[in-house]
Parts: C-alpha cells; sequence; structure tokens
C-alpha cells in the first residue's frame, strides 16, 4: 500500500471514486492533523473539533463526485471545515470578541517576515480575542502556510478581499497584542 | 490532539466507510443539480430581460412628461420592478454557487448582469420585438385594464384621450 503515499490527493480521490474506497484511508492521514488544528484555531474546544473534522470527513466522503478532480482537494476539505466550523460559531454566537476601533493607516509599511516571525509566537494568546473572519484569516495565512490563492478557494472570496482582509486582521492582530502586553 | 483520538476518527470512518452506512452520492446527483442551477439562472437572466422590456415598452408607450406622472403611476406595474430585484437576488444566489463567481468581483458581476439585461432589452425595444410580443407574443395576455391604455380594433396599442 505504500505505492500510494507518493500519489497526490487528487488522483487518490479519483481512485476512491471509481471503487477503491480503502485508499479513504490515506487522505484521513494526510488531513487529519491540519484540520484539527485549523479547527482548533477557530472553537479552542477539543471535543467541538473531534466533532467537526470527523464531520467534515464524512461530509467529504458523501460528496466525493462532487468534488472537481481539476481543483485543489486541499482547498475543498478545508472549505467543508470551514464551514463547519462556522455553523458552530453561529451557534454559540454570544460570545464576545474584542472590537477595536481603529484608523487603517495604509500608509504603515509593515516588514513582512518580521511581521510573521512575531505574529506567530504571539498569535495564540491573540487570536482568541479576534473575531472569526480575521482570526480565520490569520490561522490560514500564517500558521497553515495557505496561499492567497488557496484562501480565495476556502473562503470563497476574490483575491482582494483576502488581501483587504489580512492586512487588517494583522492591525488589529496587533493592537490586540500591544493592548495584551501593556 | 492524542494519537488514540487520530486512530479513533480514522478507524470509525473507514470502518463506516467499509460496512456500507457510508455511502457517496452518486454523479448524476451532481450533474443534475448544476443543471437545474443553471437553468434557474438562465431562466431568471430571461425573465429580467422580459420583464425589464416589458417596462421600458410600457414607458415607451405612455411617454414621459409632467401632467402624467399621476396617470403613470397609477398603472405603472410596481410588480415588475419587485419581481425584477427578487430575480436579482434569486440568480445572485444561483450564481454564488458556480466556482468561478467569487474569483471575480461580486460588483462586476452584479453590474454586468445589470448592463445586459438593460443593453438586450434597448435592443429588442429597438427592433420592435416588444410589438409583435404584445401582439401574439408572451405579453398578448397581459391585462392593460387601466384608464391609460386601450387597444385599437388593428390590434394597435393606444393612449386613451
Amino acid at each position: 500500500m505504500d505505492e500510494f503515499k507518493n500519489k497526490s490527493d487528487e488522483e487518490i480521490i479519483d481512485m476512491v471514486r471509481k471503487g477503491n474506497k480503502d485508499l479513504y484511508t490515506y487522505i484521513i492521514d494526510r488531513y487529519e492533523d491540519k484540520l484539527k488544528r485549523y479547527a482548533n484555531y477557530m472553537l479552542r474546544d477539543e471535543h467541538k473539533v473531534n466533532d467537526v473534522v470527523q464531520d467534515s470527513f464524512i461530509k467529504a466522503f458523501i460528496n466525493l463526485n462532487g468534488f472537481n478532480i481539476k481543483m485543489i482537494f486541499s482547498s475543498w476539505i478545508y472549505r467543508i471545515v470551514h464551514n463547519e466550523v462556522m455553523n458552530i460559531i453561529n451557534k454559540y454566537k454570544n460570545t464576545t470578541y474584542l472590537d477595536i476601533n481603529m484608523d487603517y493607516d495604509s500608509n504603515i509599511d509593515i516588514e513582512d517576515e518580521y511581521v510573521k516571525e512575531k505574529l506567530i509566537s504571539d498569535t495564540h494568546k491573540c487570536l482568541d480575542k479576534m473575531k472569526p473572519m480575521y482570526r480565520e484569516i490569520i490561522s490560514l495565512y500564517y500558521l497553515d502556510n495557505k496561499s492567497y490563492e488557496e484562501i480565495s478557494d476556502i473562503l470563497r472570496i476574490p483575491l482582494g478581499t483576502v488581501a483587504v482582509r489580512l492586512k487588517r486582521a494583522k492591525l488589529i492582530m496587533r493592537k490586540i497584542c500591544q493592548t495584551q502586553m501593556n | 490532539m492524542s494519537n488514540t483520538n487520530e486512530l479513533e476518527i480514522n478507524n470509525l470512518i473507514m470502518n463506516k466507510v467499509k460496512s456500507g452506512e457510508l455511502k457517496m452520492k452518486p454523479k448524476w446527483y451532481f450533474i443534475t443539480g448544476s443543471i437545474i442551477s443553471f437553468i434557474g439562472l438562465i431562466g431568471s437572466l430571461f425573465g429580467l430581460i422580459f420583464l425589464t422590456n416589458l417596462t421600458m415598452f410600457i414607458i415607451h408607450k405612455k411617454g414621459p412628461g409632467i401632467g402624467r406622472i399621476n396617470s403613470m403611476l397609477e398603472s405603472f406595474p410596481i410588480w415588475i420592478p419587485i419581481l425584477a430585484v427578487l430575480f436579482i437576488i434569486a440568480g445572485y444566489t444561483l450564481l454564488r454557487r458556480y466556482e468561478f463567481s467569487y474569483k471575480k468581483n461580486r460588483y462586476i458581476i452584479i453590474a454586468s448582469i445589470i448592463t445586459a439585461i438593460l443593453i438586450s432589452s434597448l435592443i429588442i425595444n429597438l427592433l420592435g420585438l416588444d410589438e409583435i410580443w404584445f401582439k401574439r407574443g408572451p405579453m398578448r395576455n397581459i391585462d392593460w385594464n387601466s384608464n391609460v391604455y386601450k387597444i385599437g380594433k388593428n390590434n394597435n396599442l393606444h393612449r386613451r384621450n
């Protein structure tokens, strides 16, 4: 079965769809940790995270024939988890998030690499205080190392919106972290 | 997350898959869904073109004028723009289902749809197709029982004097 380890996700999905259902275990192996980490950034509850990831794998399997093999499977499965996470967040809507009024001064040129390192170290402390839409984009870009294209596919938003939302998220994040340090 | 959890999730799902408890929806299910959505989208667009053209037709026949505002308001089919807005919402909802829609700017998509509808309606109006529709086509059954219009002997639309 080791021969399948070198196959791409899309190739394995194609084989699963053609009847080799046992190969779906490779997909679960490949994505379980990543999806749990992603869901954990958003939910911060191990039980809910496990439920979300399990349900997502089940939904993905049921709808596997609806997946366009020419697209990236990773974005598709992340999209399913995103929807599941959002359902749970909407279910427990009463959580309050820190809403900082700030002016988005675009003249400030942020050094991307510095911000990246700084953000990774502080992220876990600050993420919980951000609104889900900003928390999610920060998680995907900085913690899951997703590209703008992939984020666009996962969140179903245009590339321009990804850039704008990420920029806002970084500013909000910085503000929250600064407030937290003070 | 523990390894036990990982094994549990993997085993649990694979057991369900192997036992047949989990089944993939067939391909035709998705193909049918796509076809229905596409037909709905095209239908919405045609409906919008028809209704916009109908509005243009009425305005064209009625003609603008300050003194006619009351009579225009009296006979103006308010349901047309309401339906048009509903169609736009329905069309946009359907459009979002398509993979490509989120890759483009949604405002450009909406603006393109509205422009295409207005241009199509204008062309239909300029070619006089709406006159034909009014006589023999889809508009022939519309009840023009207002104080503004009357149908002449030769089936032409006339303003009441």
